[in-house]
């Protein structure tokens, strides 16, 4: 029997992560085949246009979100019962997840419950006969900036396998998707307490997408210490709009509540990999390159020739960059206003 | 350390650090003394070597079900290194709750209430003792040991673990306990960028010329 993968459909605010998209489609290249495994309320109806992302077969679990004293539950641990009922029950061999907060928490418990190997900051996947491999860009950085490469397998019958945040494009596929609902069977995951319950007391539990649409990106726009106050945010928003990016900030900025950390970049959030990066004021710590080395052209906006990031950039811009900035926001302005009057009939 | 430090300042609980790493590591394990941690287990074995997350997770746990203590604490650890996934695997291995991604916690009685940071955005969620949190990132201020601190962490007790005292037989420690396997790797090439340095007045000029080459812009 040929190999077929689980792909775990990670949703925030309701829809299905771009990158969790991606990785159906290109399971689907590797396999031949997939399924998926969705959550929520809405599982159903977005399980039913799966097929057009790659999956053959999604299987659905309804969500109680709401515990006995009526609070709020935080249902990432449930979800692994649900995914573990999966693999014993029907026969899969592979969990393959997105990077994200909830696929740390469900993959690191899936692993401990099911005694299986995982694989993490995967890049890619392929099959060498019956046996998957991974692909892990190398950690060391020289050898990562140059395309270097780890395989990485599984000894043991199971694998689960975590890839790097908005890893793959989705693909359209003809494939028709036929939707199984498992609550009848296993039950709405995350009813009632339990000794393991955490119940979410405040905060966004899936509406603030800021740091997906960061991972998404194709310009980033940042923002370090070398910015005189908060006020410089503004605009290097003004100028993310104009190259139509994103804004993203160094870790001090985050420390000094001046920028939401939705919008950190660094070792400890999920790697941006925009095709410009544009870092104004930042030195390039080792955490800021760890979190942005991926990225494919970085310009440096830094008044001191030998900061660190002048030395990974491929153009270094030294001077001020409260006076850069709005130089160069003026001539994107005056570039735009040229074209639009161009007749576009 | 310094968010376990700070617990145990409000509670008077004892704070016991935890390393898995070579007998060579002890430096760390001192330096968590000092700050004010009362005592300190080093699993240093032979028989750890090449050890994954499955039998680091083991460990760890038979070290929590030895200790019993109110709340496991993990490091942040950086985004590569998998650490998110092993505060996740020991927590299930105990069978408690896990208050991932914490930037600060608050105890109140039997309940921890922990504000995380996750990529969906900050998040306050609280669960019931006993409980893992796992940080995430640097916490803002740590204390600095002073030099008599430094001297008494001496004195305190460093127990040497292994895996066979834990209970682990040697199928489920090291290589032989693990999942995964590192089967090759493809150096690529060692790329060392040429940076194009633009600086006078018509920096930003040129910037936006090559910007263009890139293709940026709406439209």
């Amino acid at each position: 029997v040929a190999e077929r993968p689980l792909v775990f459909l990670e949703l925030v605010a309701g829809e299905p992560t771009r990158g969790s998209l991606g990785l159906l489609g290109r399971a689907r290249e590797v396999f031949g085949t997939v399924a998926a495994v969705v959550f929520g309320p809405h599982a159903r109806t977005i399980g039913g246009g799966l097929g057009g992302f790659g999956a053959d077969t999604v299987y659905t679990f309804d969500e109680n979100p709401l515990g006995r004293e009526g609070a709020a539950m935080d249902l990432a641990w449930t979800h692994v019962d649900a995914v573990a009922h999966l693999v014993e029950e029907h026969g899969f061999r592979t969990v393959l997840f997105e990077g994200s907060s909830v696929a740390s928490d469900i993959a690191g418990a899936l692993s401990a419950r099911l005694e299986a190997g995982v694989n993490w900051a995967l890049s890619d996947i392929s099959l060498n006969g019956e046996a998957v491999v991974g692909i892990r860009p190398s950690a060391n950085e020289a050898l990562r900036a140059g395309g270097g490469r780890v395989r990485v397998g599984w000894v043991g019958p199971r694998h689960l396998g975590v890839f790097e945040t908005d890893a793959f494009a989705p693909r359209r596929s003809a494939a028709r998707s036929h939707v199984i609902d498992l609550s009848p069977v296993v039950g709405p995951t995350g009813s009632g307490e339990s000794r393991r319950a955490v119940r979410v007391v405040s905060g966004t539990t899936g509406d603030d997408p800021a740091s997906r649409a960061l991972g998404s990106a194709d310009v980033i726009v940042a923002g370090g210490r070398g910015m005189r106050d908060a006020s410089v945010l503004r605009t290097l928003e003004e100028l993310a709009e104009l190259l139509g990016g994103a804004v993203g900030v160094s870790m001090p900025i985050v420390d000094r509540g001046w920028y939401p950390y939705e919008h950190q970049i660094g070792s400890a959030t999920p790697s941006v990999r925009p095709r410009i990066y544009i870092a104004c004021g930042i030195s390039g710590s080792v955490q800021h390159r760890i979190g942005m080395q991926q990225s494919q052209f970085v310009v440096a906006i830094n008044i001191d020739r030998d900061a660190p990031i002048m030395s990974f950039a491929d153009v270094g811009v030294l001077g001020d960059l409260h006076q850069l900035l709005p130089q160069l926001i003026e001539l994107l302005r005056r570039h735009d206003g040229a074209r639009e009057p161009e007749p576009t009939d | 350390v310094e968010l376990a430090l700070t617990v145990a300042d409000a509670t008077g609980w004892e704070v016991v650090v935890v390393t898995m790493a070579p007998a060579s590591a002890g430096a760390g394990l001192r330096r968590a003394l000092a700050m004010g941690a009362d005592r300190a287990i080093h699993v240093a074995d032979p028989a750890l070597a090449g050890s994954d997350l499955l039998p680091t997770s083991r460990v760890l746990a038979a070290i929590v079900r030895r200790e019993s203590p109110e709340i496991v604490f993990f490091g942040a650890g950086s985004a590569d290194t998998g650490a998110s996934l092993l505060c996740a695997a020991v927590s299930e291995r105990l069978g408690w709750p896990l208050l991932s991604r914490a930037a600060s916690i608050a105890l109140t009685g039997h309940r921890v209430r922990a504000f995380r940071r996750t990529d969906r955005g900050g998040i306050v969620a609280e669960a019931d003792l006993p409980v893992v949190v796992s940080l995430a990132g640097p916490i803002g201020t740590i204390r600095h040991p002073g030099l008599s601190d430094i001297a008494s962490a001496r004195r305190k007790p460093v127990e040497v673990m292994t895996a066979n005292r834990l209970g682990l037989s040697a199928e489920e420690s090291g290589l032989a306990g693990s999942g995964t396997r590192v089967l090759g790797a493809a150096p690529g090439q060692v790329r060392s960028k040429q940076t194009t340095i633009l600086d006078g007045p018509a920096a930003a000029e040129r910037l936006f010329a090559i910007l263009q080459e890139w293709g940026v812009g709406r439209g």
